[in-house]
């Protein structure tokens, strides 16, 4: 860096000179998340030219006002372990770094909510609840132990056993936000400026939906209130194979609408039925795990017993616990990060009816698959077989994530680009055939804003017009 | 080729998770995700808290050099040399270019390759570069005389000629002095005759992680020759232990730090641990003992056998335990980041209502007694050579 940002000064003012840095390989230190988009495969995004770390709410609200006066863009970014490509600013500019805002501020057993600073990551919430013998509804995104509770709210994320609890959004009780223009309102009964305790929808309009899945466009969330729950005590694991995709398919598709299971993955195809669960014999092409969870001993069996009545009514074979406490392993996705660990990893997912998922299956598998088969690497597992893993994971009662994760070498600057291309083309793709998609960052920002109707489109605009008339939040995400 | 480029598969096996900067240990460890007064498992990114000083950033940086996005400045340079290369990033990360569901990413590889660069292309701070001349010139990296490396056991029995011999390390012999003590009682108890070299030199890790790989090599060569008479060389020093094993080519001699020595003879019945030890202890595992070397339970074995010893474990521990500070160079350039992380450690130490750590590294006694200084708390540090020695009546 050949001379001080000229915001320098006065930023380090605000937050202390400890908590900014305008280095140029500090800027680059703080670029990408999980999916590629990054320099120099990117023209999207660029490095920000100046790191901020904010303490409190005060110092967001310094820093968004100054932002405004100076007309310097600002992005918003936690632990910056997402697949949208939303923490690396479109135009250089300020970046707020949330991770040192990480308090657990309060566990309201009256509201039976929890209220946390946004940088608080999933682990630190979890293993302060877990002192107190609660837990949040879900326990964070699959693999991301790192993850923040702030972009889990901005993305709105679907997590680790949503198949009971839903997304993100359906378990938030209250939100913090400082607004473009650094006024900080509360969302929920704590818009009432005498109320102390966690609910959502209570005292006028539902002001914190707007804010969830906004990838940061409309304020900056500080502070999150999650409803909590006693820890169960009783936990049933339970996997079946299956030798059709349909099969499995179809004992996924009723199991999850019982609305027993607290999480599951259907894992399809041979490649990825070996890495979840290399006890199927050769002939599962498709394996399904889930866990039920109760207080009561009597119950969970009972709801073990309906489940597992659908998965032989399918023909599905029991393969036992193993697999499900596999998947599960104390909830922490592992499974998920495995599969990344060979080699960089390009994921293509996508929300959709469960019983739509099954629907020319195998022909879109194919179809999708196809034009990468050379490109990937061997499955270390299965040499014969390219490296991809095709599951779904419930994100509610009927809806599936539909996730492909394709694996290729990242070394190689021909293969990014190739891949990063082809995401783009899914994403549209993805988007043509109706799905939903919930990491809207610059990755498929383009993809989801052109399925929207011109009306939506121009809602989100006037929104954003009145809340930030001069787009420094954020800017370029949702195109806006 | 730069040393880095052959490290480009580690660079771009990372998918940027995060672990390595917010995790402190998988759960499989116990109930606690997050021991108070920590945010993750690296210390130096606890204390700095912005990305470039956590793996994950430091990845992202080798990748800008490699795509010639950024370049050696004098500040990423000094950044470069922050990393304690203690490999706990490696322990959390998921990732593994060679061997799926085995240790992640080695980074502290990669930060050590940048180094290499950074002296071939001159670019090397001033005190990395006087450092490197210090040691070449008094083959310590203390500046102390070279004449002076022995004096330490002037008054010890130990004898010219043996089978066994004790490399003693730069540390024990200059700085930590009663541990090189404490491992010669122990060795002549047990009825070991050892020697202990005068023409000994640093065994070259210090110059390995400044970058200065080609003059380390001549250090190791030089080891290697005076050492060769000796069927069995014993080591209190980790640091030294995993120099000799994993940068020093075909030994011709067999090699074991002190704990493992001690475990095995305390097992074949050579050594009884028969007088008491009354204290409750805390251990720190020395990271290039635990993780380096995976040597967690020799250590704790004999600590059991100290009777009226009480032995807690602190959180994180093991493969996952905190670096005390002092590694990668970090306690010669930073000296203030090195304490604060030390002080750190204490913290986690005291949470176990132990009066005393006990470690089996002569660097992280002496880091951690430098940081009981600057905080006052009231703590003991001990080397494990120092009890073992007490109980053995040496």
């Amino acid at each position: 860096m050949s001379r001080p940002h000229p915001l320098y000064t006065e930023l380090a003012g605000i937050v202390g000179s400890e908590h900014v840095t305008d280095e140029d390989f500090a800027c680059w230190a703080t670029v990408g998340d999980i999916s590629l988009e990054m320099p120099p495969e990117s023209a999207l995004v660029q490095p920000p030219t100046i790191v901020v770390r904010p303490q409190n709410v005060e110092q967001v609200s310094r820093i968004l006002k100054l932002a405004q006066r100076t007309r310097t863009p600002v992005t918003v970014a936690g632990a910056k372990s997402g697949a949208g490509g939303a923490n690396t600013p479109t135009q250089g500019g300020i970046l707020l770094d949330m991770l040192d805002m990480d308090k657990v501020m309060e566990i309201d057993e009256d509201s039976m909510a929890v209220l946390a600073q946004a940088g608080c990551t999933w682990s630190k919430l979890r293993t302060a609840l877990e002192k107190k013998g609660y837990r949040t509804g879900i326990l964070g995104p699959h693999g991301c132990l790192s993850a923040t509770l702030g972009g889990g709210v901005a993305y709105g994320i679907f997590g680790i056993d949503s198949a009971k609890y839903g997304m993100i959004g359906e378990q938030v009780a209250s939100l913090e936000v400082v607004l473009p223009n650094g006024d900080t309102i509360r969302t929920g009964s704590r818009c009432n400026r005498n109320t102390k305790w966690l609910f959502r929808y209570i005292n006028g309009p539902d002001a914190t939906g707007i804010f969830i899945g906004s990838q940061g466009v409309f304020g900056i969330i500080t502070e999150v209130a999650l409803k909590i729950y006693p820890i169960p005590q009783y936990v049933e694991f339970c996997s079946y194979w299956f030798d059709s995709y349909e099969a499995g398919f179809v004992a996924m598709y009723k199991i999850q609408q019982t609305g027993y299971i607290s999480d599951g993955i259907i894992a399809l195809g041979r490649n990825t039925v070996q890495i979840m669960a290399h006890e199927a014999p050769e002939k599962a092409l498709s394996v399904i795990a889930f866990t039920i969870e109760s207080n009561d001993e009597r119950i969970a069996k009972a709801q073990k017993d309906v489940c597992e009545g659908i998965a032989l009514k399918e023909n599905g074979k029991d393969l036992g616990p193993e697999v499900a406490k596999r998947a599960a392993y104390d909830k922490i996705g592992k499974m998920y990060r495995i599969e990344m660990s060979w080699g960089a990893s390009t994921a293509w997912l996508g929300a959709i009816p469960t019983n739509e998922m099954i629907m020319h299956l195998e022909e879109r598998i194919k179809e999708d698959i196809k034009p990468y088969e050379g490109m990937l690497i061997k499955s270390p597992r299965r040499p014969d077989l390219p490296a991809y893993t095709y599951s779904g994971i419930p994100m509610g009662q009927t809806i599936i994530n539909d996730s492909i994760i394709l694996v290729f070498d990242g070394a190689n600057p021909l293969l990014r680009r190739k891949f990063y291309d082809a995401d783009k083309e899914w994403f549209e793709r993805s988007c043509n055939r109706g799905r939903g998609l919930y990491w809207i960052g610059m990755r498929c920002t383009s993809a989801i804003v052109n399925s929207y109707s011109p009306q939506y489109r121009e809602f989100l605009r006037n929104v954003k017009r009145a809340v930030d008339p001069n787009m420094i939040l954020n800017p370029g995400v949702l195109e806006l | 080729m730069s040393s880095l480029r052959k490290y480009q598969k580690d660079v771009y096996q990372c998918f940027r998770c995060g672990y390595c900067r917010d995790v402190v240990a998988p759960r499989t460890l116990g109930s606690i995700f997050s021991p108070l007064g920590i945010n993750g498992i690296c210390p130096v990114y606890d204390v700095k808290r912005f990305d470039h000083y956590s793996a994950r950033g430091r990845l992202q940086i080798a990748r800008g050099i490699l795509e010639e996005h950024l370049e050696y400045t004098p500040s990423l340079t000094e950044t470069i040399y922050t990393c304690l290369c203690c490999g706990a990033c490696r322990e959390i990360c998921l990732a593994d270019p060679n061997n799926p569901g085995r240790r992640g990413i080695n980074t502290p590889a990669v930060l050590l390759a940048m180094r290499e660069d950074i002296v071939k292309a001159g670019l090397a701070p001033r005190t990395i570069v006087e450092s490197a001349s210090n040691i070449k010139e008094n083959l310590n990296p203390y500046g102390e005389s070279k004449d002076d490396r022995i004096k330490w056991a002037r008054e010890l029995d130990i004898v010219k000629k043996a089978d066994t011999a004790f490399f003693v390390g730069c540390a024990s012999a200059y700085k930590r002095k009663e541990i090189g003590r404490s491992t010669a009682k122990i060795l002549a108890k047990a009825g070991v005759k050892f020697s202990v070299l005068e023409e000994e030199w640093c065994c070259g890790l210090p110059l390995i992680d400044m970058g200065f790989r080609d003059l380390a090599q001549e250090f190791i060569n030089h080891n290697i020759e005076a050492l060769s008479r000796f069927n069995r060389v014993v080591f209190s020093c980790p640091e030294c232990y995993r120099t000799f094993k994993n940068y020093y080519k075909q030994l011709p001699f067999q090699v074991a730090h002190i704990t493992e020595f001690v475990s095995d003879l305390i097992e074949g019945g050579d050594i009884k641990l028969s007088k008491g030890v009354d204290k409750k202890v805390t251990y720190h595992d020395p990271c290039h003992l635990g993780r380096g070397m995976g040597i967690y339970d020799a250590p704790r074995k004999i600590l059991a056998k100290i009777p009226e010893l009480q032995l807690v474990e602190m959180l994180p521990t093991r493969q996952y335990a905190w670096c005390c500070g002092a590694g990668g160079g970090v306690k010669a350039m930073f000296p203030d980041l090195s304490i604060n992380i030390a002080s750190r450690k204490l913290r986690l130490a005291q949470e176990t209502c132990a009066t005393a750590v006990v470690s089996a590294c002569p660097h992280c006694k002496t880091n951690l007694l430098d940081a009981v200084e600057e905080t006052r708390i009231d703590f003991n540090i001990y080397d494990i050579t120092e009890l073992v020695a007490k109980s053995m009546g040496a």
